[in-house]
């Protein structure tokens, strides 16, 4: 199932602080971990994962740092930092609040779901 | 070079990556940053790949995966344009803002630039015409006084000083002697020439490409041409106020020498030359020469005191020069004379406006002289660019030298608590603000000079009042009781008259207050610093007895 991608847009940054906050990861990883714990159902564009992750850095949410892995390939870690773990923590209360609060809308039928 | 040619990706990813860094116009480090990051995200993505044709098919499908390439390069450019540091994104605003502000000032300064300015009137001609006053020419006394300075041998040396006779030794008095003897023809045209009513100073035309002194005349000529004429008008007047400062300095050198010979009557009437003289240079031309008169005045007032002090005099004589002193000064008001500073403002005007042939006109880059309202204001006006235009600043300039008229008005005692306002209409013009110290101070040093010349007046009247009674009177009044005023001498710096004490029947004193306007009892004068002062800021202003 594909999502709007406005309301993918939204939750996209949350997610990922969530995905980061296990350990840092490179921008591929990240990608593939966001699909396999979704289950494939939260499925970021690659054109829109790149400048997500610059503009968490850029609000200093994430930090990053070039590895070299074993094989020699270099790539570029993303790790969250402390300000970013509480952006998730206050982001995620806000998400909890809004499922609840879409969830007395539709009379319980998204918690039946 | 952005590219990595060790790459192993298809060519089709390879060239998907140069196109994003190629549309992401951006800084070459950061373009090389995420060039690594995609070639590592594709190398990570088809590594799992066994075959070619599986690579080239995933490969596809990665790059349809991101999507627009333009969409993607500029959102990356506005991502990492956000991960600049604090200091890089406040230089660059700060250029940005300095950049604007740089074009907006060049924008605004346009204007000034565009146009040019419509000369009628001649600065000079303006000058000679406002002097002369429509005066016959004969009336004039500058020709004789610069005939006279003309045939003054330079001062000695031994002179340069100021020393007085009496405190120079045989030799030196035997120099001076010989040298105010061979000098006399000087004098004699000098007190020819201070007879005529009228003095005024032709200035001599000034060549198109005159320069100033010390310019290079690169900087000062083109912008503002009134500058230039007047800095070449001082420069013309200078030698000519040196030369009659010498001749001053010469005439009371032979007055104390005739006064050693004991000749009061020629004494006195090198006095009274000199008052001549002081008094048709502080009345009229440029604030220059007035300042020059005002120093003759007061040099012409020690002098007349030094005679009276040393010399016996008759009645005559004493009624003879009270007589023309008062002719001289009769006027009540300050002799300052600012039409001629005024012609200088009015030039200004002339040169930094354009004329739109109704008396109105814009300003030019030389007509931000006349910036008007308040001092803060100027700043609005600057940044605006909002300037004047002709008929305000002409409106600024009639209204500044109203406002100094009116003061100069005033008697300093009348002031003495007041400080100097301008009026709303002319507070404001740099050039008001530029002028009115030195304008205001040129009234303050006229007041002192013509208390000097009230002051000579009421001794040569005291001194014939003694003369005519044997004795000195009791007090002021007497003076006018006995016809030899027509009014108690008024003393500018106090509310009544100039202080007068009888010590004895041959000794008076005779003091105003001075500028700090209070009583010191005739404790002689002096600057901030102690060292004696005739017109000092400390004590009063002792006139008589003659103080050294």
């Amino acid at each position: 199932m594909k999502f709007e991608s406005q309301l993918l847009k939204g939750i996209a940054p949350v997610v990922v602080l969530e995905i980061l906050s296990r350990g840092p990861m490179y921008g591929y990883e990240l990608c593939q971990t966001i699909e396999k714990r979704s289950h494939d159902i939260l499925c970021l564009g690659k054109g829109t994962l790149y400048p997500l992750l610059y503009n968490l850095e850029a609000k200093r949410l994430v930090s990053t740092e070039w590895q070299t892995a074993e094989s020699g390939r270099k790539r570029r870690y993303y790790a969250i930092t402390s300000k970013g773990t509480g952006e998730l923590a206050k982001q995620k209360d806000q998400l909890k609040h809004l499922v609840n609060g879409l969830d007395l809308v539709f009379g319980g039928a998204l918690s039946l779901a | 070079m952005d590219r990595n040619d060790t790459n192993s990706t298809p060519v089709m990813v390879q060239e998907t990556i140069n196109r994003v860094i190629k549309k992401m116009r951006y800084r070459k480090k950061v373009r090389a940053d995420v060039r690594a990051e995609l070639e590592a995200h594709f190398e990570d993505a088809l590594a799992e790949c066994s075959t070619p044709q599986e690579q080239q098919a995933l490969a596809e499908e990665l790059i349809g995966e991101f999507g627009d390439i333009k969409v993607l390069a500029t959102l990356i450019r506005r991502a990492k344009k956000r991960c600049r540091p604090l200091w890089a994104k406040v230089m660059i605003r700060t250029g940005q803002v300095v950049g604007l502000c740089v074009l907006y000032v060049l924008l605004c300064m346009s204007r000034l630039m565009i146009g040019s300015p419509t000369i009628k009137v001649g600065m000079v001609d303006r000058i000679n015409e406002t002097s002369q006053q429509g005066h016959e020419d004969v009336q004039n006394a500058w020709p004789g006084i610069k005939r006279a300075m003309s045939l003054l041998d330079p001062l000695p040396n031994a002179l340069a000083d100021h020393p007085r006779y009496s405190d120079m030794d045989e030799t030196q008095q035997q120099n001076l002697a010989r040298y105010v003897q061979e000098n006399q023809p000087a004098f004699a045209a000098l007190n020819e020439a201070v007879k005529k009513p009228h003095c005024w100073r032709p200035f001599n035309p000034v060549p198109k490409d005159a320069q100033m002194k010390g310019t290079g005349g690169v900087f000062v000529p083109q912008l503002m041409e009134t500058v230039r004429l007047s800095a070449l008008l001082q420069e013309q007047l200078m030698p000519d106020m040196k030369k009659c400062r010498d001749l001053t300095w010469a005439l009371n050198y032979h007055r104390q020498w005739v006064v050693d010979q004991g000749k009061t009557e020629s004494a006195m009437a090198d006095s009274e030359t000199l008052f001549r003289l002081g008094h048709h240079l502080a009345g009229s031309g440029l604030l220059t020469e007035q300042m020059v008169g005002t120093a003759i005045v007061s040099l012409a007032c020690d002098s007349l005191f030094d005679t009276l002090g040393k010399l016996d005099t008759n009645e005559f004589l004493l009624a003879r020069t009270q007589q023309d002193l008062e002719s001289l000064f009769r006027k009540d008001q300050p002799w300052v004379e600012l039409t001629l500073e005024k012609a200088f403002a009015e030039d200004l005007i002339q040169g930094g406006f354009t004329d739109d042939g109704h008396g109105n006109g814009r300003a030019l880059s030389s007509g931000v002289f006349m910036l008007g309202g308040s001092p803060s204001g100027w700043w609005k006006q600057l940044l605006l660019f909002n300037f004047p235009d002709r008929r305000q600043a002409q409106k600024h300039i009639d209204s500044f030298f109203e406002d100094l008229k009116r003061w100069h008005m005033i008697m300093p005692w009348d002031r003495r608590n007041q400080t100097f306002v301008l009026s709303d209409q002319s507070i404001s013009t740099i050039y008001a603000v530029m002028q009115k110290p030195a304008l205001e101070r040129a009234g303050d040093l006229q007041w002192q000079a013509k208390l000097g010349a009230q002051a000579a007046l009421t001794v040569l009247s005291i001194k014939r009042y003694q003369v005519r009674h044997g004795m000195l009177p009791d007090t002021l009044n007497a003076l006018a009781v006995d016809g030899l005023m027509k009014t108690v001498p008024r003393d500018f710096y106090s509310d009544g008259p100039l202080t007068y004490q009888r010590k004895s029947d041959t000794d008076f004193v005779l003091y105003s207050w001075g500028e700090n306007f209070q009583d010191d009892q005739g404790m002689p004068s002096t600057n901030r610093e102690g060292e004696s002062r005739r017109f000092g800021s400390q004590g009063d202003w002792v006139f008589w007895p003659i103080l050294r």
